[in-house]
């Protein structure tokens, strides 16, 4: 049993690692992009199969935003960003489940002599590279979203006002509130899926068959709210970030 | 701290590759997904709410004629009842009239009738008496030629003429 905390470079491509990570999150991409090229290929007033499914999965998202912007076109605006959020840290938490995940890959010798698998995929979301991407993209947009509600000057007051000591000093820790807002975003998802691959890596070394189950569904659980939380907050601080912050 | 970042796998390539990956992912899943999916439920929503509406209308409408139809017919059946009761009124008093006017019709022909039988009656009467006159003359002339003189036909003659008178 070998648990890394970094994932294993796969190859290289133009000079250019690839991570097992990175080609499980190509993966989530493709599969995200081409359910929603099926589903959409030939749209109907009256929705069937695929379509209904992902109708129903665009509309609940749409609704949920909706229901904390309560206004159209903030929604229309934090939704492409906070719906692709959930749906790949969603789709990439599942995924990692699956069985090949993990468990297929090749034989590499590392400095103590003794060899470790490095498997051809691994849960996107259990390398920090992609939980820390994903929480720059949020807490870029959110900025972005700010600016373009309230105008660069009036956005930047927030970080950088030097009418009083005290607002300068809020400003600052605004910047520092950014920066952790990407760390904890980053982190938290990293944690949670790491430590569930890690707990299903142990218990199926221990106990190969039917032990892991419960740990699985619980799995599934975690991938679900992880999507959830991470969406749902990036979504607050856009709403946050679109507001007009009281004048001192 | 760069030890830190290699035990985490942090890695600026990897990284850099990751946050493309998402950015276009955001972007594919906008062209497949959010825009044609979210149009469609805007249409949807749209025309479910103009449907509603409509049928509100329709009831309305509805509703509307129901109230004009019981009044027209209402009407109509009034108005049938007065014609009814107009051509009944009509036809009595024209049937009463024309029984009338049989009546006095028969009468006069009735009446022209006797008028005519009447005088008819006189005139051969009056005919029947000049012709009876006659041939009493003739016969009388007859026997009396051989027996009576002028002068005593004379006189009876004028006897008899008188009484005939």
């Amino acid at each position: 049993m070998h648990i890394s905390i970094a994932a294993e470079t796969v190859t290289h491509f133009l000079g250019l690692p690839i991570s097992n990570s990175l080609v499980a999150s190509f993966l989530t991409t493709i599969v995200l992009v081409s359910i929603s090229y099926f589903a959409t290929k030939n749209l109907k007033e009256v929705p069937k199969g695929i379509q209904n499914v992902f109708e129903m999965i665009i509309e609940s998202l749409y609704n949920m935003i909706q229901d904390v912007t309560d206004d159209k076109k903030k929604t229309h605006n934090f939704f492409p960003v906070v719906a692709t959020i959930f749906l790949f840290v969603i789709v990439s938490n599942w995924m990692g489940l699956l069985p090949g995940f993990a468990t297929i890959g090749f034989y590499e010798e590392v400095e103590g002599g003794h060899e470790v698998l490095v498997s051809f995929l691994r849960s996107a979301n259990s390398d920090l590279n992609t939980t820390i991407a994903i929480a720059v993209i949020s807490v870029m947009s959110t900025q972005i979203m700010g600016i373009a509600a309230l105008g660069f000057m009036k956005y930047s007051k927030k970080f950088l006002n030097f009418s009083s000591p005290i607002t300068f000093f809020i400003g600052i820790l605004e910047i520092v509130s950014e920066v952790a807002k990407m760390i904890s975003f980053s982190f938290r998802l990293f944690g949670n899926i790491f430590a569930g691959e890690v707990l299903l890596t142990v218990i199926m070394t221990i106990a190969p068959f039917i032990a892991p189950l419960p740990f699985m569904a619980m799995e599934l659980f975690v991938g679900f709210i992880q999507a959830l939380v991470f969406a749902m907050l990036t979504l607050v601080f856009m709403n946050m970030a679109v507001m007009p912050h009281e004048e001192h | 701290m760069p030890e830190i970042f290699e035990k985490l796998g942090l890695n600026a390539a990897l990284l850099i590759s990751q946050i493309v990956n998402f950015v276009l992912l955001v972007l594919l899943l906008k062209k497949f997904a959010y825009g044609p999916i979210l149009k469609v439920l805007q249409e949807r929503s749209d025309k479910i709410e103009k449907s509603l509406e409509q049928a509100k209308k329709i009831e309305e409408e509805l509703k509307n004629t129901e109230s004009t139809k019981v009044e027209e017919i209402k009407k109509a059946k009034e108005e049938a009842q007065k014609i009814i009761k107009e051509s009944y009124e009509t036809s009595e008093t024209n049937s009463q009239k024309s029984i009338e006017e049989t009546r006095r019709k028969t009468q006069e022909i009735v009446q022209k009738a006797k008028e005519e039988i009447q005088e008819e009656k006189e005139k051969s009467v009056k005919e029947a008496e000049r012709e009876i006159g006659d041939l009493a003359i003739q016969i009388a002339e007859k026997i009396i030629k051989k027996n009576l003189d002028d002068e005593s036909q004379r006189k009876l003659a004028d006897e008899t003429l008188s009484k005939i008178k």
